[in-house]
């Protein structure tokens, strides 16, 4: 019988990288994409995380669901650099206040589609929901075994977002 | 949510679906294959490594620290042990209360008697340590403070 995905990963089989490279990157990078609101930034969480799964790779022989380990490592991976660059940003604003130049802020400014603006402006949990749903592909349970919560829970934050994104969209066309 | 809402919904998510996949840019897949084979080459698999495992020394080392270790382990609970017993033969054996409860009822129970319950302590005090345990660890004399002990009880049965 041939070596599963997840065995020849732990194997430290380089193709098989490879091969979970061309099968999920695009996903990933979507994922990433929505949940930190930067191409660049997500292509650096992707060739972070595939780094993490070779270094642990020791890991992945035990590993049931390969797809909802790795979009879990991918959340991880965001949440670690979304606190570095609150970290940063903090400290940026700071430095552009202290120059009487509040403007620099606006260089953190969310992108100016007007979807996309309201997709950054959900609350964390639920900007995941609609990542791992929308660019991820994973199904309630997978993405409630993600992100530790309840197949339940995971469909109510994407009704959730759902409805705020439709307040917001709406507000703004009023405008 | 009425119908309306639950359609717009239904158009965000079309719209959402529809945005353009963000494609790797060219180059992110050599880099990324790059930086995992240099992980994979920096850090041999666990098994390629082999596992770590105790020689005989290590062993007796163990053994050794264990057999250190155990009395602090064992000991309080040995101790607690020991005081479970006590407190328990404590509730099993009769109280000042007995003695008092003889006194209401008019019978005056011999001194000796009254001090295997509640001996002096050095300053002439009562102390209410009552159990034979206590009695033995405070007499000079076990036997004696035992003697009294069965005295007292045999007054007791007999008068009440």
């Amino acid at each position: 019988m041939p070596p599963t995905l997840a065995e020849s990963l732990a194997d430290g089989d380089a193709d098989a990288f490879a091969a979970l490279y061309d099968r999920l990157a695009a996903r990933l990078l979507g994922a990433a994409r929505t949940m930190i609101g930067s191409a660049a930034d997500a292509e650096d969480v992707v060739h972070d995380l595939f780094v993490d799964l070779a270094r642990g790779r020791d890991r992945l022989a035990a590993v049931a669901d390969l797809e909802a380990y790795v979009f879990t490592m991918l959340r991880h991976a965001v949440g670690r650099r979304h606190r570095r660059a609150v970290t940063g940003r903090r400290v940026l604003v700071e430095v552009a206040h202290d120059r009487g130049r509040p403007d620099h802020a606006a260089a953190f400014a969310l992108p100016d589609d007007e979807l996309a603006a309201a997709v950054a402006d959900l609350p964390p949990e639920q900007r995941e929901v609609v990542a791992l749903k929308i660019d991820g592909g994973l199904t309630f349970a997978e993405i409630g075994r993600v992100m530790g919560t309840s197949l339940d829970t995971a469909a109510s934050r994407y009704r959730y977002a759902l409805t705020k994104l439709r307040q917001t969209l709406s507000r703004r066309e009023e405008r | 949510m009425t119908l309306h809402d639950g359609m717009r919904d239904r158009a965000i998510e079309r719209r959402l679906r529809s945005r353009p996949a963000l494609a790797p840019s060219a180059g992110h897949r050599s880099r990324v294959l790059a930086a995992v084979r240099g992980a994979l080459d920096s850090r041999p698999a666990a098994e390629a490594v082999g596992r770590h495992r105790l020689g005989g020394g290590g062993v007796l080392a163990l053994a050794g620290m264990a057999a250190a270790i155990a009395p602090l382990l064992i000991g309080p609970w040995w101790l607690s042990l020991d005081g479970v017993a006590g407190g328990s033969a404590w509730f099993r054996s009769p109280r000042p209360s007995l003695v008092a409860h003889a006194r209401m009822v008019g019978v005056e129970l011999p001194p000796d008697a009254l001090a295997a319950v509640a001996p002096e302590d050095a300053n002439g005090e009562r102390r209410h340590r009552t159990h034979p345990t206590a009695v033995d660890r405070t007499s000079t004399a076990p036997g004696e403070a035992a003697e009294r002990w069965l005295r007292m009880r045999h007054t007791l049965v007999r008068e009440l």
